[in-house]
């Protein structure tokens, strides 16, 4: 969901402030969670499931799960769809994830046709992802229920910036809950907008096993470095909406850019068997290897793709919320009046009024956005025009 | 001279056909800048800031990976409000208006998740209604509305006021015109723009359940460009089952059945250019005459186990 408000993000001082809080609040808990990850993937053994020839397997991070390279989303799951996901597993995928909405509830009454079967349920981890905006449930029975299981394998707290890293200290609480239970076993972050920084405050808050994020070929060299962290950190990182930046490339070339960028897993919805052996390809032929990434200039030159690494202007301009609405409202889609709005919403300090021209956002842009010269003519127009 | 009429008369025409290829959609009612900024605050709950509009590249930050699903079904924008509670005590109410392009997509969208199951109110077409929601198609908009079940009564008005500033498009019925009427049950009409059954070439699939012969069924029917295109479609959907359940129960001409281990008994016929894919099939003479009025099932069945 998309916020009318632009985005602040926590500096250094508040979110540490934040999260000694939280750890002093609920002290024992958190630390329990966290020893308990720790000691994990100290002790633990690496568990295998349904591993097939082909197939390449890596780590998801404490989890100590050897997870398929390509897992499978059921976010278009329906019952005739499931010989679709069959397949995927039949090529050695284990890993699924599920949300209660998908496909009007469809989704998740067909996953649970699946894992009825026993040794179905052996072949797959299952990730279940809680309500944006709304955190995990306290009660997760009902799901349960419909999924013919006793217990999920990884729960996903999704926010949509750091901001919300508030709404996974909830979580929090609930995962340790529903762990004790054996409910639940391993905890994710998912994050959306702002996807560096959300990453970023997800590893700083150390609650997470695994980081579930948008991650696609336009953003993936200037996230790199946060990749990296969470791989130095044993988070494991899975990649969705990988396709959000199709000019610039299929399956293949995302596959062989995200996987050697340090993703443990890239997360497709498929729903026919060419698109199984599609993916399937694209991930088994990838290089496998780490290697750094150059940021890819002549695609993107230009392009803003929402990594945030703008935010946290000196003088508190709101950058990416000016350029996004400028640059898509008012310039690609014509709606001077919708952009006009928008821009009416950020206090005057907020807007180029403030800008004291040092050019630390074009230094920092990895895609060149001529920020300064954006801001300025938003000014310029979306004043006059509201 | 001879050769400069008949290029331009090869332009004019090429311009013209340019002007008519695909389908198109002919916007009479308001647009979704209109219709969002003209919704007034429901009883009891404050005005809504400008509303929040997302496009087929941006729309994944409003509904997260449910987008490409949505964009499927040909949807263009979104427009998102909300209106807090006055006494700044419980959830708001918020509303999304999908503008699908088209009343199929609309329908399509709306109907994958109601198909006869839950509780209907009479509003436009007809609308879902749950505890904390109402959901409806209205014209090329899909409309989704949710709040606390305390203002339920308030969202079935707004539904209503929606519903006054959109011109009607078809009813659900129209889209499935290819279908039989007899036997179907009401409010279970579908429509799936692709990859039905997980088969690429199951495009533009118009489904409803039946109750015929004390049994209930579902029947997808799924239009190819010709018969030669039919059949090789019908050829490729028996290889892939094939594969998968190697023992068909039983093949008919032109078609075939097999035992689905979660849809059960399916049958596939192939009646001209089109598929019609029947689940929950049997053999009983009322599903036979059904399959009959759209020129399928013809032949008896031959040896089981192939």
């Amino acid at each position: 969901m998309s916020s009318n408000k632009p985005s602040r993000s926590l500096n250094r001082r508040e979110f540490l402030g934040r999260v000694s809080g939280a750890a002093l609040a609920s002290g024992a808990g958190l630390a329990l969670v966290h020893k308990g990850v720790d000691a994990l993937s100290a002790e633990t053994k690496l568990e295998r499931r349904n591993e097939q020839s082909g197939m390449i397997y890596k780590p998801f991070g404490k989890t100590n799960l050897n997870v398929s390279r390509l897992s499978y989303g059921c976010i278009q799951l329906t019952d005739d769809r499931l010989p679709a996901m069959e397949t995927a597993i039949e090529r050695g995928v284990n890993l699924v994830h599920i949300a209660r909405g998908y496909t009007g509830g469809q989704a998740i009454v067909a996953l649970g046709k699946f894992l009825k079967t026993p040794s179905n349920r052996d072949k797959v981890w299952v990730a279940l992802k809680g309500e944006q905006g709304r955190g995990l449930p306290s009660n997760i029975d009902d799901q349960l229920k419909i999924l013919n299981t006793d217990h999920v394998d990884i729960i996903c707290s999704p926010i949509f910036g750091p901001d919300q890293i508030r709404k996974s200290e909830q979580d929090v609480k609930k995962f340790e809950a529903f762990q004790k239970a054996g409910k639940a076993r391993f905890l994710n972050l998912t994050t959306h907008e702002n996807v560096q920084q959300g990453m970023e405050a997800g590893l700083e808050a150390g609650w997470f096993t695994s980081i579930l994020a948008t991650i696609d070929l336009g953003i993936v060299a200037p996230l790199q470095p946060t990749i990296q962290k969470a791989n130095q950190q044993n988070v494991g990182i899975m990649a969705m909406k990988t396709e959000r930046n199709k000019k610039a490339g299929g399956p293949d070339k995302i596959a062989a850019t995200l996987l050697p960028a340090g993703v443990t897993t890239i997360l497709r919805s498929l729903t026919t068997g060419p698109q199984v052996d599609t993916w399937f390809n694209a991930v088994t032929k990838a290089p496998q290897a780490m290697v750094a990434l150059a940021v890819d200039h002549q695609a993107a030159a230009g392009d803003c793709t929402l990594c945030g690494l703008c935010e946290g202007c000196p003088n508190g301009v709101a950058i990416q919320s000016i350029v996004r609405d400028y640059t898509y409202y008012y310039e690609q889609q014509g709606l001077a009046e919708i952009a006009a709005e928008r821009y009416a919403e950020l206090h005057p300090k907020q807007t180029v009024v403030s800008c004291k021209d040092c050019g630390r956002c074009e230094l920092i842009c990895p895609m060149e956005v001529p920020v300064r010269r954006i801001i300025r003519e938003a000014h310029a127009r979306l004043s006059a025009t509201a | 001279m001879r050769k400069f009429f008949w290029l331009n008369a090869i332009v004019v025409a090429a311009l013209g056909c340019g002007r008519f290829v695909g389908p198109t959609h002919q916007q009479t009612g308001p647009t979704l800048q209109t219709l969002a900024r003209t919704l007034s605050a429901p009883q009891g709950y404050l005005a809504a800031r400008p509303p929040a509009f997302f496009n087929r590249d941006n729309l994944f930050e409003a509904i997260d990976g449910m987008a490409p699903e949505y964009i499927g079904y040909g949807c263009k924008a979104l427009a998102m409000l909300e209106w807090p509670p006055a006494q700044n005590k419980g959830e708001k109410v918020e509303a999304q208006l999908y503008d699908m392009g088209s009343p199929l997509g609309a329908f399509g969208i709306y109907s994958r998740a109601h198909v006869g199951k839950g509780e209907f109110a009479d509003v436009g077409e007809e609308a879902a209604v749950a505890e904390d929601s109402v959901e409806f198609a209205r014209g090329p908009y899909y409309v989704r509305l949710t709040g606390p079940p305390e203002a339920r009564r308030l969202l079935e008005g707004l539904a209503k006021a929606i519903v006054a500033k959109v011109p009607p498009g078809p009813r659900p019925a129209q889209f499935i015109a290819a279908l039989p009427t007899e036997g179907r049950i009401e409010r279970s009409e579908r429509w799936i723009p692709d990859s039905a059954f997980g088969m690429e070439f199951m495009r533009n699939v118009v489904a409803a359940r039946y109750r015929v012969g004390g049994k209930e069924i579902e029947l997808y029917l799924a239009p190819l460009a010709g018969i030669p295109e039919a059949k090789s479609a019908l050829e490729q959907f028996r290889q892939t089952v094939k594969a998968r359940s190697p023992q068909l129960t039983a093949e008919m001409q032109p078609g075939f059945t097999y035992s689905d281990q979660y849809l059960g008994p399916v049958g596939v016929f192939q009646p001209g250019p089109r598929l019609v894919v029947v689940v929950g099939y049997e053999k009983n003479a009322a599903i036979i005459a059904l399959l009959q009025k759209l020129g399928g099932a013809r032949g008896a069945a031959s040896t089981s186990g192939k």
